[in-house]
């Protein structure tokens, strides 16, 4: 008879008694595994979340739009800010544009954009209608470098005259004539161009599809910009991450550049994922603190209630170490029962109980504009091995730490406690 | 009784201890001597200090003052750790209340002490259950306290504080919750156990402090004539 069986067979000493006890240990328990299946959910709905949301910083020159024939808004980045850029922790991809301005009749003028074959066509207005879709003709390859070619929004070919069929017949060109002059664009003093036009796109909205898109190096040669930069567009590979790149860009780059972070990135990351993250950590604690208040209360009564017993043991040979693992096995194995009987009901219920209990738990401590969130929130109630095995920690833990006062009542307890008469 | 060499001896043991600002003198100044067999009774009226000085002889309290000498052993100054091995090799405890483990049966009560003393299992089951044999006892085997009468209980209790073969047995007031029929065979047992070890026993019961090798009547914590 090892004190450990002891202690297991003491369990059963009172069976209601254990059935209230497990119970009262189960209930935070299961409050236990609910945050615990809260806190995946919200991870896993981050990561889905995460993928979605903008990652892309904009820089452009100082208090410019950065197009090269804009009036007063024609500086640049200096050229080296590319390689600074690119230099820079959690940077992952980094795309230069440059930009110009090219006068139309109504509505008055378009876009020319030089960008590398293999870059992304923005829009000016990025992201606010989605990429460009290529409708007829094709996109740009690495063979297009430094080629006459260029790819044309849907609205800017319907003013030159330009159809679909023309594109796929190979027929397409558009004249680019640096000279030409409106109210906000100015002169410049180079020839005119042909480019073939090998695609057109769709945008999705008007001023989106004004656009010509052509190689970064042809765009440099029609309009002798040999240096510089309109803007550059930096990929950050995480939402986290955005922030710090942020302070780090306006380090690097200096007082140079205008950074133009998405702001829902950092509004995210501040507030959704962080604060219901912490509020079911928060619900976490309070049910292993629960657990911890339920198994002292529970140890100490024992040992109230076997004080004689327990000197007993002691004045027929037992050592407070022996005593102590009876009454400390008696604990953890009531926690590990609570914690079964927690983990079966959360396994029944799955998550007809567990959304419910969130979101009464949860909500009335969150804005408004979180519900959705939490409503969305999908809850699993599938634990793994390694999950498995944390709980079974905690539960030690929380067991030891609860019973740790009552532990140490058995260790002061004298043996002369054997004599007391009830 | 006999000169003997002897198993216990107290020099000038005291128990001195405040309560309401009041030093109560438990037990004053004992010199003693008990031999390595027989019986020994204590007896005196309540409050006169004879379980105090049967705690301290069980090393389950500490004397204030003075030495108290077991086997060779002082006890004086020696850690609760060494107390406790004391208690677990060389004293068996007889209670009054009994004070069996309520979820055990009787033969894993007798075997509980053997395990604190290391006694191998198979060793343990077979010491037990001669015991409680030899007490009478070998129909309850299997029984728990609460399917026990109070002198099997007693019994069974007497079979534990005998399981490590200590040199002495301590007895508070074993009889004292039983009735005369089951208080005498318990008297008979503890005369019985005395011829091979030393038994002390704390008790109002004449008859019992009658059967005992050497009476000490104390009063007031000091011992009074003896006889």
């Amino acid at each position: 008879m090892g004190m450990v069986l002891l202690g297991l067979r003491n369990l059963f000493r009172s069976k209601l008694r254990l059935a209230v006890v497990v119970i009262l240990i189960g209930v935070p328990f299961f409050l236990l595994l609910v945050m615990k299946a809260i806190g995946d959910g919200i991870r896993s709905q981050t990561e889905v979340l995460k993928r979605d949301v903008n990652t892309l910083l904009q820089l452009r020159a100082r208090g410019s739009m950065g197009h090269i024939n804009m009036v007063g808004q024609d500086r640049i980045l200096p050229q080296n800010v590319l390689e600074k850029v690119k230099q820079i922790e959690h940077v992952v991809h980094v795309e230069p544009y440059l930009l110009a301005m090219a006068p139309i009749t109504e509505p008055n003028f378009v876009m020319h954009v030089g960008l590398e074959p293999s870059a992304e066509k923005r829009l000016e207005s990025h992201g606010e209608a989605g990429n460009p879709r290529i409708i007829a003709g094709r996109d740009f390859s690495p063979e297009d470098r430094g080629q006459n070619v260029a790819i044309i929004g849907q609205g800017y070919a319907k003013w030159a005259g330009i159809t679909p069929h023309d594109i796929e017949s190979g027929r397409a060109t558009l004249v680019v004539d640096p000279t030409r002059i409106h109210p906000v664009i100015f002169r410049m003093e180079r020839p005119k161009r042909t480019l073939n036009i090998i695609g057109t796109y769709a945008s999705g909205y008007v001023f989106g599809d004004l656009q010509l898109f052509m190689p970064l190096d042809t765009f440099r040669d029609i309009y002798a910009v040999n240096q510089g930069i309109s803007w550059v567009f930096v990929r950050v590979d995480s939402v986290d991450n955005v922030e710090s790149v942020t302070k780090r860009l306006q380090e690097v780059v200096g007082d140079v550049a205008d950074i133009l972070a998405p702001k829902g990135a950092a509004v995210f990351t501040a507030t959704t994922s962080r604060t219901v993250t912490r509020l079911a950590t928060a619900g976490a604690i309070l049910a292993v603190v629960l657990m911890a208040i339920v198994i002292f209360f529970v140890t100490l009564m024992q040992v109230r209630e076997r004080s004689r017993e327990i000197g007993t043991l002691k004045a027929i040979g037992a050592s407070d170490g022996e005593v102590t693992v009876e009454v400390l096995t008696e604990a953890v194995a009531l926690t590990i029962l609570g914690g079964l009987v927690a983990l079966v009901f959360f396994k029944i219920v799955d998550e007809t109980i567990t959304g419910p209990v969130f979101a009464f738990g949860i909500t009335p401590f969150l804005p408004s504009h979180y519900k959705p969130l939490v409503q969305s929130l999908s809850i699993s109630n599938h634990i793994s091995a390694s999950g498995l095995g944390v709980l079974a920690l905690v539960a030690f833990l929380t067991s030891a730490i609860g019973s740790a006062y009552g532990l140490w009542q058995v260790f002061k307890l004298s043996p002369l406690e054997a004599m007391k008469h009830e | 009784m006999s000169e003997k060499k002897a198993l216990i001896e107290l020099r000038d043991v005291a128990k001195h201890y405040k309560k309401g600002g009041e030093v109560v003198k438990a037990v004053d100044g004992i010199n003693q001597e008990i031999p390595t067999t027989g019986m020994v009774a204590i007896v005196g009226p309540s409050g006169s200090g004879k379980s105090t000085l049967l705690h301290i002889i069980g090393a389950m309290d500490r004397p204030t003052r003075g030495e108290v000498v077991v086997a060779g052993k002082t006890l004086n100054g020696l850690p609760e750790k060494e107390l406790t091995r004391f208690r677990r090799q060389t004293v068996g405890f007889v209670f009054q209340t009994f004070n069996l483990i309520p979820n055990l049966t009787a033969l894993e009560n007798v075997m509980l002490p053997m395990e604190f003393n290391r006694v191998p299992k198979p060793e343990r089951v077979r010491r037990a259950k001669s015991l409680l044999e030899r007490l009478g006892l070998e129909q309850r085997f299997k029984h728990r306290p609460s399917e026990l009468s109070g002198g099997e209980t007693q019994r069974v209790a007497m079979a534990r504080a005998l399981g490590n073969d200590p040199p002495f047995i301590l007895a508070d007031e074993p009889t004292g919750n039983l009735d005369s029929q089951a208080g005498q065979m318990i008297y008979e047992l503890l005369k019985e156990i005395s011829t091979e070890r030393t038994v002390v026993v704390v008790t109002h019961a004449e008859l019992l402090a009658q059967m005992a090798n050497k009476i000490l009547h104390i009063k007031d914590g000091r011992l009074q004539d003896q006889s």
